[in-house]
């Protein structure tokens, strides 16, 4: 094997193996961390204080030398409103839903894999959020302080919800399919991950023209075999999954690739052994690839969801937000109230918001998808 | 392995270095820098001002072009004038900084009189500037520029009332653009909706335009009404057009009050003209490409697209006034300012160049007309013989004196936002036109209370 | 040996005639097929941009259904070439962009090293603090970091549109979850033999991530070059932009309706560099590592 280095000694007596914290270790890791640490609070840990800061002002995006402390009242206008009250059946399929996420939190504190405190933890919250706080509304003669706020948070929780575990499932799914050598697979990779290269502006100009019925291949599709083209974007029900399926078509390659790197760092000797062993191909799925890839699914998974809470450009060019609102997204309602509405203060503190709900959802996300060591 | 990394590690040191060669080579080839006024001193009479402005960018086929005749868009005739301006002998050269994309102009105006470093001139929509004049940063110009020798009362009413606001004047209007009524004569004619001089015969009731419509449906089974029902808000101009003809306003200045009975007729007319005299289904592209193809007899737009549907409609076409068919007129209208934004720090030069720009392009408001199809806001230009000569613009002269502008009111525009999906809600949606008109009434006025 | 291969691998007849009719030739042959069917279906929305860029603006107005071009022309791709400024677009794009991943690469790459392989005091704080700079949406943070560059006045600069880019997160968290996955076997021997931390990082740490740094380097890449908010309130000045909001800026009002071909010629002069970018790219994705088995 060839040396690493020229010449130098062997290190005698006790040699820090990476295991421990040690003085020499410290020094090495924020040599290397320095860098990149310099930059990050620089250009990003700076700016979002200010921005946290701006949060607790009434603060104009034109005049920015004209603030006004305010404290906690942006939030308490986004979240509150007018005659609140509270009941037991508002909203109930939704907090019926909720509440359901309960039984694989009790299972697996059952099975051992979720310890009991965090366990109890979980169902404290999930309690407190859908059984208790959903229950608050406006009244009769009430309103909430800002119509917009919720309606958009609760369209990007449920656009979430239904791009992860699509747009997740399929990029594992195309990553096992294109994980082979040969020369064509590498232009079926290409072709698979092409979308992801375009910019949201041609993105949106393709697929709207797409789904439009009278212009559009689908409109021709649909008159192909014999039926009434459906207009998806104008119609209340179809306009968010039109949005997630161009969303998937766009940035599914990202997984993929992410999922193709990862299944090559699992072991092929494993596969080989496996086979010899006569296992077929779903329980080396099951007992290789599925744990081998565990490393790769949290990152996809959390970035994904990341992703998703943020989404933004293709709901403002292709729905701008409708039809009636179905459509309109937290970010939506940022940049309206931001750039339109020229509160600056208030964009900041929904912001603040947002960031705080993803940090938690990520933050169960690493502790529920753990790798086992 | 290792050598693939030292080959792209070369690539980088080499595109690193030619790139900071290259930055060292721009900056010096560059445009003065335009936010400090030392550069004014030495040469006295030589002033660069920047100019912000959507309309899109078309250098490339204006490249050295100062006759604006030649002008086939929007982008054309503005550059074809910028052009002829820095090519006079005036001692101000202008540049023009970006050419947004539309909808992302407001974005980064905000953004740089955010940072303290606006443009000398930007152009604005008339809705959107009591939001920025309101809140100080837009320089009143009215005595200003009767210095430079505008004469602000050749505007027409509309215009004028555009750039007023608390008594003063903001800027220099550039045109009203407003909602037409695209006719296709011929579809008019099968139909027999003609008088005996050939034009189109206008209702004068909505009993009247619902017949007219069931008249051009059944003898011509072609579609009476289209226009955007959803991309732009289209329909919400309608909307405005409709309440003011009943002598009602969506707006007193303070607060809006769409729920009204005005407002309830018209989202009644609108619906019934969705349902049984149009497609809802249809947005701007389509509804236009339906009009072209020869498929609709009456197309709702705007008067931006006049000069391009002379050209391409392969029909007898003419572009009319909204008609009036609650007794008095209404039409929705808004306007192209010029402002100057109100520097931190005011560089005399610069705002005397900022002034003699905008004094030129008030000059250019008939080349501007003719160019585009929107309407001149100068009773002169109006009343010129070039300007009545282009195609189609007697036909609609009416809009030009009564166009009904948009309240002058900051926050309008979140406000619009809000009216626009409201009203969209009750034809694409279903919902009911009582909640949405109730509901927009709401929300509008949380908008202009922000 | 691959997924699909460990499938079908069983013991056949092995030589001969016979294998040509291996059902493992032939399965994996449909399969094959099926996929590329499944990928023509997948591009058809590709195949119809490049079609109507080629097709003419004035016909694009009422017919715009079919997948082939209608009046052919390649006038809006020429448009968009000729265009005065757009090489120079592309140049600054290129550049931007270039710099931008390579550093992004060393500096997460270094980040992600430390994060996956150095214990050391306060990682359990700066790490979740590093991932937390993804969460923030950008548009909220984007008019302090124009303020802070406008007072330092470097707006219209390749730097100022270079520097808040390379501070990635995501970088740093690809970079840590894929190089906490490569075995410490190699590494602890280098370690043992008194390999300082640096020739571990840049001898072995880097080779052997390699795939996790070509998709790194990707996503930077496309990531940066169709960035559009910040361009284009930092980049103001027509020869500073970038292809992204150079080509947006050539847009009219209701560009769509008017000049559909047009548009689409610029998405795909946009898009182009990126395409071949990935073709050149992918095969670094799933080329072997040979872990386990010997040195290189």
């Amino acid at each position: 094997m060839t040396s690493l280095y020229s010449g130098r000694k062997p290190r005698t007596g006790k040699v820090s193996l990476g295991k421990v914290e040690s003085r020499e270790n410290n020094r090495a890791a924020w040599g290397f961390l320095l860098p990149f640490l310099l930059v990050y609070f620089a250009f990003l840990i700076y700016p979002i204080g200010q921005a946290v800061v701006m949060g607790f002002y009434d603060l104009d995006l034109l005049v920015i030398t004209d603030r006004v402390f305010i404290g906690f009242d942006n939030y308490f206008r986004m979240f509150w409103g007018s005659n609140m009250v509270w009941d037991l059946a508002s909203m109930l399929e939704w907090r019926i839903a909720g509440m359901l996420l309960i039984v694989p939190i009790a299972l697996g504190m059952r099975s051992g894999r979720v310890a009991k405190v965090e366990g109890v933890l979980y169902i404290s919250l999930l309690t407190g959020i859908f059984a208790l706080l959903m229950g608050f509304h406006p009244g009769l003669d009430g309103r909430w302080n800002d119509s917009q706020f919720w309606l958009s948070f609760g369209n990007t929780v449920l656009f979430v919800a239904l791009s992860t575990p699509l747009i997740v499932g399929f990029g594992l799914l195309l990553a096992l399919a294109l994980h082979r050598p040969g020369k064509w697979v590498g232009v079926l990779r290409t072709l698979f991950f092409a979308p992801y290269v375009l910019s949201v502006s041609v993105l949106t100009l393709i697929w709207a023209f797409m789904l439009n019925p009278q212009l559009g291949l689908v409109g021709e599709l649909f008159r192909a075999i014999g039926l009434e083209p459906v207009s998806f974007l104008t119609n209340p029900a179809l306009a968010m999954p039109a949005i997630v399926v161009t969303t998937l078509w766009w940035t599914v390659g990202f997984n993929v690739v992410l999922f193709l790197a990862g299944l090559q760092d699992i072991d092929k000797n494993l596969y080989e052994a496996a086979n010899l062993d006569g296992a077929g191909a779903v329980k080396s799925f099951t007992n290789i690839t599925v744990p081998g890839l565990q490393r790769t699914t949290l990152l996809v998974v959390v970035l994904q969801v990341i992703a998703s809470f943020q989404i933004f450009g293709q709901v403002f060019i292709m729905t701008r937000g409708g039809p009636n609102g179905a459509t309109r997204v937290s970010i939506q309602h940022i940049y309206e109230s931001g750039f339109r509405d020229l509160e600056l203060g208030y964009a900041s503190a929904m912001s603040v918001f947002l960031f705080l709900v993803m940090v938690a959802f990520s933050a169960i996300q690493f502790r529920l998808l753990r790798s086992e060591k | 392995m290792l050598k693939s990394r030292k080959s792209l590690t070369q690539l980088f040191a080499v595109s690193a270095i030619s790139a900071l060669v290259l930055t060292g080579c721009v900056s010096v080839v560059d445009e003065e820098p335009t936010t400090t006024g030392s550069t004014s001193t030495v040469a006295a009479e030589e002033v660069t001002i920047t100019l912000a402005r959507f309309f899109g960018d078309c250098d490339d086929t204006t490249e050295g072009v100062t006759d604006v005749s030649l002008a086939t868009s929007e982008c054309e005739v503005i550059q074809i004038l910028t052009n002829a301006f820095n090519a006079a002998d005036n001692g101000v050269t202008v540049e023009k900084l970006g050419g947004q994309a539309w909808g992302d102009y407001y974005t980064q105006l905000g953004t740089t009189l955010s940072g303290g470093t606006p443009p000398d001139v930007a152009v604005m929509h008339q809705h959107r500037l009591p939001d920025y004049v309101s809140r100080g940063v837009i320089t009143p110009v009215g005595d200003l520029l009767t210095a430079e020798g505008v004469d602000w009362a050749d505007y027409t009413a509309p215009a004028l009332g555009a750039v007023t606001y608390e008594g003063d004047y903001y800027g220099v209007p550039f045109d009203i653009h407003g909602s037409l009524w695209h006719v296709n004569v011929d579809i008019y004619k099968a139909a027999g909706l003609i008088d005996e001089s050939g034009m189109p015969i206008m209702p004068d009731t909505a009993a009247e335009l619902i017949s007219q419509c069931k008249a051009v449906q059944s003898t011509t089974g072609k579609q009476f009404f289209a226009h955007d029902w959803f991309e732009f808000g289209v329909g919400a101009r309608l909307f405005l057009g409709l309440v003011t003809q009943q002598g009602g306003e969506l707006s007193d200045g303070v607060s809006a009050n769409p729920d009204s009975p005005e407002g309830a007729e018209a989202l009644r007319l609108l619906n019934q003209l969705a349902t049984e005299c149009s497609n809802p289904e249809q947005g701007y592209t389509d509804s236009q490409a339906s009009f072209l193809a020869g498929d609709v007899a009456v197309l709702h737009n705007g008067t931006w697209v006049v000069d391009q549907y002379v050209r391409e409609a392969g029909f007898n076409y003419m572009a009319m006034d909204i008609p009036s068919i609650y007794g008095g007129f209404g039409s929705w209208g808004d306007s192209h300012l010029w402002v100057m934004p109100t520097q931190s720090d005011v560089d005399p030069a610069k705002q005397a160049g900022a002034l003699k720009f905008m004094k030129f392009l008030y000059d250019s408001v008939g080349d501007w007309a003719i160019g585009t199809g929107h309407i001149a806001p100068r009773t002169s230009i109006l009343e010129s013989a070039a300007y009545t000569d282009a195609p189609q613009r007697s036909n609609y002269a009416g809009t030009a004196s009564k166009a009904s502008m948009v309240p002058a009111v900051a926050g309008w525009a979140g406000a619009w936002d809000a009216l626009n999906e409201e009203l969209q809600a009750t034809w694409i949606a279903g919902k009911s036109q009582s909640q949405a008109l109730a509901d927009a009434e709401a929300r509008m006025n949380e908008q202009l209370a922000k | 040996m691959t997924l699909e291969s460990s499938i079908l691998e069983a013991p056949r007849a092995k030589s001969g005639f016979k294998s040509l009719f291996r059902p493992r030739k032939i399965r994996s042959a449909l399969f094959l097929a099926f996929l590329t069917v499944a990928a023509l279906v997948w591009i058809l929305p590709l195949v119809w941009m490049f079609s109507l860029s080629v097709s003419a603006n004035e016909t694009l107005q009422s017919q715009t259904t079919s997948l082939l071009p209608v009046d052919f022309t390649i006038d809006n791709l020429l448009g968009v070439m000729q265009g005065g400024l757009t090489t120079r677009w592309l140049f600054n794009s290129l550049v931007v962009t270039s710099l931008t991943t390579g550093i992004t690469l060393v500096l997460s790459a270094m980040a992600g090293y430390a994060f996956a392989r150095i214990p050391f005091y306060g990682k359990k704080v700066v790490f979740p603090l590093v991932l937390a700079g993804l969460m923030v949406p950008r548009e909220a943070m984007f008019i302090p970091l124009f303020l802070m560059f406008a007072e330092a006045d470097i707006h219209n600069s390749y730097e100022a549109l270079i520097l808040p880019r390379i501070a990635a997160p995501l970088g740093v968290f690809i970079m840590t979850q894929f190089m906490a996955a490569i075995p410490a076997d190699i590494e602890e021997a280098a370690r043992v033999d008194g390999a300082s931390r640096w020739v571990i990082f840049w001898r072995i740490m880097m080779p052997m991530s390699f795939p996790a740094l070509t998709a790194l380097g990707i996503f930077t890449y496309i990531l940066t070059w169709n960035d559009f908010l910040w361009p284009l309130v930092s980049a103001t000045q027509r020869d500073m932009f970038t292809i992204t909001t150079g080509l947006a800026s050539l847009q009219g009002n209701f560009a769509q309706a008017t000049e559909l071909g047009s548009l689409m010629a610029r998405g795909v002069v946009a898009s182009l560099p990126l395409l071949i970018l990935f073709l050149i790219f992918q095969k670094q994705l799933v080329r072997g590592i040979s872990i386990g088995s010997g040195g290189k």
